[in-house]
């Protein structure tokens, strides 16, 4: 146990992380785009049409991996900004600063992939929606931890501070879909649901799963691009970085 | 405009959503290598300016 | 030990008090303020009774949650400006009971006193009778939530020069629940359905938070004043 401690405070220290990151990158472009790419390929051309709604159902491809990966992202926010706040590592405030408007920018793609899908099945752009009203206040959680963070003058206390209200977002997530749910069910019983309860068809599961699986490997790619720019300019005085960046050291 | 893009069909929805996906990408790309090189050219000034300080 | 501690908290709860009621002029700013956002409202939808009468129970709530939010970033503002902050931090009495104490005071001062304001309220907006008591009594409960949630939120933007808007972002989205729980039991009053469970939802919420909000708070003023 202890040498895994050892192992992960390593791997949390900057030139480590950035050097790992830069190796791992590349495999996780490769697997994003080996999930991505025949999977989309399959659900735009060859999937069969749905029944129901019939051929625009053909975004779910992209409206429901990017729907995970908007509420993934938020809880790997939320568990960085509490190793933050426990641990004080530079690294997972940093994470915190680089997921935020990653996952607001998943969260964007999911609502207007939503409404997109919307205005041929329901006849309107936007409904009222349980997913769709929590999913549009989970971007709002994420502008304000963006905004938080980009608030204050010093940069670790705004990451900080960030964190501490990621936390809060997570612990009200929960309470905020139900209530939301709850409210849905009381002012229209009878809207006609797309999203979830209707079953799917087995050769479009796959391809639903493969873009669901890409969409994470990009969200990982990205993540970790982002994290190393970041820490490049959080430690722009140290020599590691005049070296990754093809600088000459500090003090000639 | 809406009217237009409406009349195509089930396509145009579809296709404006993977336009949507390609423009979060392209944006996303654009932004990484922006920010890396804007980084390194900060950087480097900074580094230059506090030369000549030194030096002169 | 216990003795101090339970001292403290009502030394800290009197002060609240006894500046609230020195600036009791200042409280009558977010009341005129429901009573404008109501008047606004009505004149934009226009004076039709029934369109009117159908949504009035939420436009009440919605009158009183904004004037609440509107008074958030004064929780510690001030004291931060005259260094009275400081001195709550280096105080040996836990900090969580300091800030519940100004909680409860925030409530009520706030909280009750804008529920006290809602039968005007009310009136204006042709509220029917039996939903008057309904609606102070989610008022009254969900109130004790949004000032919880003030309190984060304030805490988290008071070192920042103003609050403004972020302080909106912030706060106004953790409101949504309380919203939909408070609206959702005078809506069931007017269905003519049991309030009840709407109610201990939000009473349950409200627990929930005004628990959690002085820790967190706690939390968020020693990150930005270190």
């Amino acid at each position: 146990m202890q040498k895994f401690w050892i192992w992960l405070t390593r791997f949390a220290s900057p030139p480590v992380f950035y050097r790992v990151a830069g190796l791992w990158r590349p495999w996780l472009g490769l697997a994003t785009l080996l999930f991505g790419v025949p999977a989309l390929i399959y659900g735009l051309f060859f999937a069969p049409a749905d029944y129901l709604q019939g051929e625009s159902y053909r975004i779910i491809y992209l409206h429901v991996p990017a729907a995970w990966v908007s509420m993934l992202a938020y809880v790997a926010m939320a568990t960085a900004g509490a190793a933050a706040l426990i641990w004080h590592t530079k690294l997972s405030e940093l994470a915190v600063v680089s997921i935020a408007p990653l996952g607001a920018g998943f969260t964007a793609l999911t609502l207007l992939t939503g409404m997109l899908w919307g205005r041929p099945t329901w006849g309107a752009y936007w409904v009222w929606d349980a997913r769709l009203t929590s999913e549009l206040v989970l971007l709002f959680l994420y502008l304000g931890v963006i905004g938080l963070a980009s608030a204050y003058g010093d940069a670790r206390r705004g990451a900080r501070a960030a964190a501490l209200l990621s936390l809060v977002g997570l612990v009200n997530l929960p309470i905020i879909h139900y209530s939301v749910h709850w409210w849905n069910t009381l002012h229209q019983g009878s809207t006609v649901r797309i999203f979830g309860e209707s079953s799917i068809d087995g050769s479009m599961l796959w391809a639903l799963l493969a873009s669901a699986m890409a969409a994470k490997f990009y969200f990982a790619w990205s993540l970790l691009g982002r994290l190393r720019l970041q820490l490049l300019a959080a430690e722009s005085e140290k020599a590691w970085v005049a070296k990754a960046l093809n600088l000459e050291p500090a003090d000639a | 405009m809406l009217e237009w893009f409406e009349s195509m069909g089930h396509w145009a929805f579809i296709s404006a959503s993977y336009a949507a996906m390609v423009i979060a990408i392209a944006i996303d790309l654009i932004s990484q290598r922006l920010g890396r090189s804007g980084l390194t050219l900060r950087l480097q000034q900074q580094r230059a300016r506090r030369r000549l300080r030194k030096g002169i | 030990m216990e003795l101090s501690l339970s001292l403290a908290f009502r030394a800290a709860l009197q002060r609240e008090l006894k500046l609230a009621w020195r600036r009791r002029g200042d409280l009558l700013h977010p009341f005129a303020f429901t009573l404008l956002v109501a008047t606004l409202f009505a004149i934009g939808v226009g004076a039709e009774i029934t369109l009117l009468q159908r949504a009035s129970g939420a436009v009440a709530f919605l009158c009183v949650l904004l004037a609440l939010f509107l008074s958030v970033d004064g929780l510690f503002r001030p004291d931060r400006d005259d260094g009275q902050l400081d001195h709550l931090l280096i105080s040996p009495v836990p900090l969580p009971l300091l800030l519940s104490a100004r909680l409860l005071a925030y409530w009520l001062v706030h909280g009750i006193g804008l529920t006290l304001a809602s039968p005007l309220l009310a009136m204006l907006l042709r509220l029917p009778a039996d939903q008057l008591p309904v609606l102070m009594l989610a008022l009254t409960t969900a109130t004790i939530g949004m000032s919880a949630i003030g309190l984060i939120g304030a805490a988290l933007t008071v070192p920042l020069k103003r609050g403004g808007i972020l302080l909106a972002l912030i706060v106004l989205p953790l409101y949504v629940p309380l919203l939909i729980f408070g609206c959702g039991t005078v809506a069931a009053q007017a269905n003519g359905e049991p309030i009840a469970a709407a109610l201990y939802l939000t009473a349950a919420l409200s627990a929930f938070l005004a628990t959690l909000a002085p820790f967190v708070a706690a939390i968020a003023l020693r990150l930005g004043m270190d």
